[in-house]
């Protein structure tokens, strides 16, 4: 395997064999590894003096189901610390299938102004004239990308978020039918590619070549364990398929933490409207596409492709932290009209999370009423076409609270708090704080615990082995969805790791690259100016209590100080 | 007049729970002696026991144990990890 590294400034493309000190790390590890080797921490993170790294899984490559994402990392221009954004879709996996184990882009933007396609193939890797593709949203960028280099080619590109530098934009992944929808969302990743006038990278890797495997029957043998839990249990093998992350609405509506109308209630009234339930039906009788997968391979297919009124598709997927973001917390509660924003957003390449919550942040001063999908709808053709109130709200809830005198933000380290509120369940709440990346419920959700969410005891313990699964998981290429299986049989990730590169990895594995994950992240963050005040839930969301349950964001500050301590 | 010995309740299924018997059924409407517990409705709906769910009473959390009266609505909601 090698790095890959591409300078936008000198057009120099180098390989380079991995340095043993970047061997045991893929994905969100890698990311903090090589963060803390090559980006000087204080650095503006749109400037030149910034780094993106592209890294797969250690796990990726051998269509595992769930188990090929891709890890985009760099210095946040939202958050102003480390950032990792992990994606499905192909990319991963045609990295790995190029032997690459990582890929580096640098300096930028080119002397002369212009924009550039970045083209790998097996023999090599070159910049390429982007031309007409600029200023063009994702669909019809995706559609001449495959007329150019055909459809067997893995994309990661950014959208005109991206090219204007929003601080909600992402880089935007291609799923296995061709749609480029996949997204690494969130901390203004696709910002920093912009600021290198990089619109898109090409892998062109038809051919399947998996990475070498040490011990094929240990691997084999760990994998078989691993589809047999995810097509026997219900979550996996059913409810995924069937409802996607959808399925969420109704729970977290019960538990009381469905954000609703800028975060000031814990249940919406109309969440029958929005449920996994209701999308189901309508979308099914629309001729919509359930039980989609956005990787070869993947068996779980929480993805869908929804169809619209006209029984044409109007966007893919429509997921859970979407509707909550852009349909309940804005009491928005018809599925169209929540689809037609997250169509908007995917072709834009922006994050649904913080554009959603930026948009409940516009509600708070009267720029939308709660309710009115039709402004929210006109807000995001304003984000679109880039008016000065768009680029406010396309720039995330923080900036937005700020520009728009607004302090019911919710955010922490400048990123938008997603689905579960805070006080609705505490654990979750004590992740966001925490966390290394901002709020981000992918680094640690606890709402499946069998436990009190409104009670603040206990949910440091609870977030903490939540917080090192997951960057354990997201290290090595694991879907979220997939980590439940693992969860089922902790033997099997070490067993699969083992098999893989030969090791002799502890059962204890997973926790430990956490940790050793989350440390050097922290350490980053501590080198551009972190401090503990940074780790904290909005103070409001401390006096102001969630309806209908009453309740007040009161962790102590002590525990989430020492939460990693140990 | 005599007290009824009975009592409607009804259940409602979300998620894979919905789906039985190739239909869907979205509610089930149930008569229960008086005093019935919210593990008995569980039992009368045939509720596959694989399946974990969390259960609210009237829109809130509950568990089984707790005793039912006339009209309560219970939900039951199949537990995700995530999403
Ligand atoms: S479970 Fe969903 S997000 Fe995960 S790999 Fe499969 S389709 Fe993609």
């Amino acid at each position: 395997m090698q790095i890959l590294r591409v300078n936008l400034t000198t057009n120099a493309v180098l390989y380079k064999d991995v340095p043993e000190s970047w061997r045991a790390y893929g994905g969100r590890a890698l990311v903090a590894r090589f963060l803390l080797d090559e980006v000087p921490p204080t650095c503006e993170p749109l400037g030149p003096r910034n780094k993106l790294i592209w890294a797969p899984g250690l796990l990726v490559g051998h269509m595992l189901s769930s188990v090929d994402r891709i890890s985009v990392g760099g210095k946040s221009p939202l958050t102003g610390g480390v950032k990792e954004a992990n994606a499905g879709g192909t990319t991963g996996m045609k990295m790995a299938w190029l032997g690459l184990h990582a890929l580096i882009i640098e300096g930028g933007p080119p002397a002369d102004g212009s924009w550039k396609i970045l083209y790998i193939d097996a023999e090599g890797a070159r910049l390429e004239p982007a031309g007409d593709l600029v200023g063009l949203g994702l669909k019809e960028t995706g559609e001449r990308l495959t007329e150019r280099y055909g459809s067997k080619i893995g994309i990661s590109a950014i959208g005109p978020a991206g090219e204007r530098l929003y601080r909600s934009a992402g880089v935007t992944h291609m799923d296995a039918d061709l749609n480029l929808t996949r997204l690494s969302a969130r901390g203004g990743l696709g910002a920093v590619m912009g600021s290198k006038h990089l619109k898109a990278i090409i892998f062109d890797q038809p051919r399947a070549n998996r990475p070498p495997v040490v011990d094929e029957q240990r691997f084999k043998d760990a994998s078989r364990a691993y589809l047999k839990i995810l097509r026997e249990h219900p979550q996996t093998g059913q409810i995924y398929p069937t409802y996607g992350t959808a399925g969420m609405v109704e729970l977290c509506n019960a538990v009381g933490a469905l954000p609703t109308r800028n975060f000031s209630a814990g249940r919406f009234e109309a969440a029958d409207r929005i449920s996994g339930e209701a999308i189901h039906d309508l979308n099914l009788a629309r001729g919509g596409q359930i039980a989609h997968a956005c990787m070869p391979g993947c068996i779980i297919k929480c993805s869908n492709i929804y169809f619209g009124p006209d029984g044409k598709p109007l966007v893919t997927p429509l997921e859970y932290e979407t509707i909550g973001l852009m349909g309940s917390n804005l009491g928005i509660d018809d599925p169209d009209v929540i689809a037609r924003m997250n169509d908007i957003a995917n072709d834009m390449g922006m994050d649904t999370i913080d554009t959603g919550a930026a948009l409940g942040v516009a509600a708070e001063v009267g720029l939308l009423a709660f309710g009115d999908g039709e402004r929210a709808l006109v807000l995001m053709e304003e984000v679109k076409t880039g008016t000065p109130l768009g680029r406010i709200l396309g720039n995330g809830a923080a900036l937005a609270g700020q520009v728009l005198g607004v302090t019911r933000v919710p955010v922490v380290k400048g990123q938008a708090i997603s689905a579960y509120d805070p006080r609705g369940t505490k654990g979750t709440g004590v992740t966001y704080a925490t966390s290394p990346q901002g709020a981000d419920h992918t680094n640690g959700l606890t709402i499946r615990a069998d436990v009190d969410h409104t009670d603040p005891k206990g949910k440091v313990e609870l977030s903490r082995p939540a917080q090192l699964n997951m960057g354990g998981y997201d290290s090595l290429g694991v879907c979220l969805m997939g980590t439940f299986a693992f969860g089922v049989d902790p033997t099997l990730i070490p067993e699969l790791v083992n098999g893989r590169y030969g090791w002799d990895m502890e059962p204890d594995y997973l926790q430990q690259l956490g940790l050793e994950c989350i440390r050097m992240e922290r350490e980053f963050n501590r080198r551009a100016g972190f401090t503990a005040a940074d780790d904290r839930i909005p103070e409001w969301m401390t006096v102001e209590p969630l309806s209908p349950l009453n309740s007040v964001f009161d962790v102590p500050d002590e525990e989430l100080d020492a939460i990693f301590d140990g | 007049m005599d007290e009824p010995e009975t009592m409607a309740v009804t259940v409602r299924l979300l998620s894979i729970l919905r789906h039985r018997d190739g239909a869907i059924v979205d509610q089930l409407h149930l008569q229960l002696p008086l005093g019935s517990q919210a593990s008995d409705a569980l039992r009368a709906a045939e509720i596959p026991s694989q399946v974990e769910f969390i259960l609210t009473v009237n829109g809130e959390l509950a568990h089984e144990g707790v005793t039912l009266n006339q009209g309560d609505q219970i939900s039951l909601i199949p537990i995700i990890a995530g999403g």
